[in-house]
């Protein structure tokens, strides 16, 4: 059976990936560069360096792993047409979601290491001594 | 905030546990003094578990004893600050507890199974010592 719809697939496929990896690199990029100006905020250059080299990551995994998902698929019926699109889009939503976090996570370790000289003890003390001289 | 850990200079574990730390990066400058030293004694002397347990105390005169001077050593370095927190919570506080007693009170035998250098006779001695990090 001809694969009809495969064109139609690969079309439609191309330009949701395309538009929804730079959409999520965007939101990305804005939010990011607030996480990273309250770690460097002496240095705003430092932090939009930093940001957009996260970015730029982004951009390249995702879109690897996008180019990757466009092989392929049974697209000979409408309905395996929109299957096929479906699970594409599946993965890929997926891949972002994981890619998505796992920045939200370096973010997070970024700020979380800058802060650690200013961070609580993690426990409460079981007493205090008086110290005659300090 | 500094940290000052009293601990045991007769048994070898703890010796080696003292370069270990010294060799790495900390967060907050971390001394190392006796348990049976005279300074020990005149400074932290009321401490109730100075000598018997591991004690530390910040600049303060505050001062956590057994597991929690063991988590708060943790604490002070970078590389195990994040397993520190993990220690200190409610969760894992018990077995943290649980496994720093079975250790500390196996100290000597544990030191014997490691390989490592008995203290008879006096305190233990480490000669790669290094100097803590400045704080940051």
């Amino acid at each position: 059976m001809p694969n009809d719809f495969l064109p139609a697939v690969y079309a439609i496929y191309a330009a949701v990936s395309v538009v929804l990896t730079i959409w999520l690199a965007r939101t990305l990029g804005q939010n990011g560069r607030v996480f990273l100006l309250d770690v460097f905020p002496d240095s705003t250059p430092m932090a939009d360096a930093v940001n957009q080299l996260l970015v730029v990551g982004f951009y390249l995994v995702n879109f690897g792993y996008a180019c990757l998902l466009l092989r392929g698929g049974a697209a000979g019926t409408l309905t395996g047409a929109v299957e096929t699109l479906a699970g594409k889009l599946g993965y890929l939503l997926l891949s972002l979601a994981v890619m998505h976090f796992a920045n939200l996570y370096v973010f997070h370790r970024i700020r979380r290491r800058a802060r650690a000289h200013v961070m609580p003890a993690p426990l409460a003390p079981h007493g205090q001594v008086h110290l005659q001289h300090a | 905030m500094q940290l000052i850990v009293l601990y045991d200079a007769h048994c070898a574990i703890c010796v080696r546990c003292r370069s270990l730390v010294e060799a790495q990066e900390t967060l907050v400058p971390v001394r190392f003094l006796d348990c049976r030293s005279a300074e020990a004694r005149t400074r932290y002397g009321e401490i109730p578990f100075l000598v018997h347990e591991l004690v530390v105390v910040d600049e303060r005169g505050r001062w956590w004893a057994g597991p929690a001077g063991f988590v708060m050593t943790l604490w002070a370095m970078s590389a195990t600050r994040d397993l520190a927190e993990w220690l200190a919570s409610p969760a894992l506080a018990a077995i943290t507890s649980w496994a720093f007693t079975r250790v500390s009170e196996n100290r000597e035998r544990l030191g014997w199974i490691f390989g490592m250098p008995t203290c008879e006779g006096g305190a233990c001695s480490v000669s790669e010592l290094r100097p803590t990090t400045a704080y940051r």
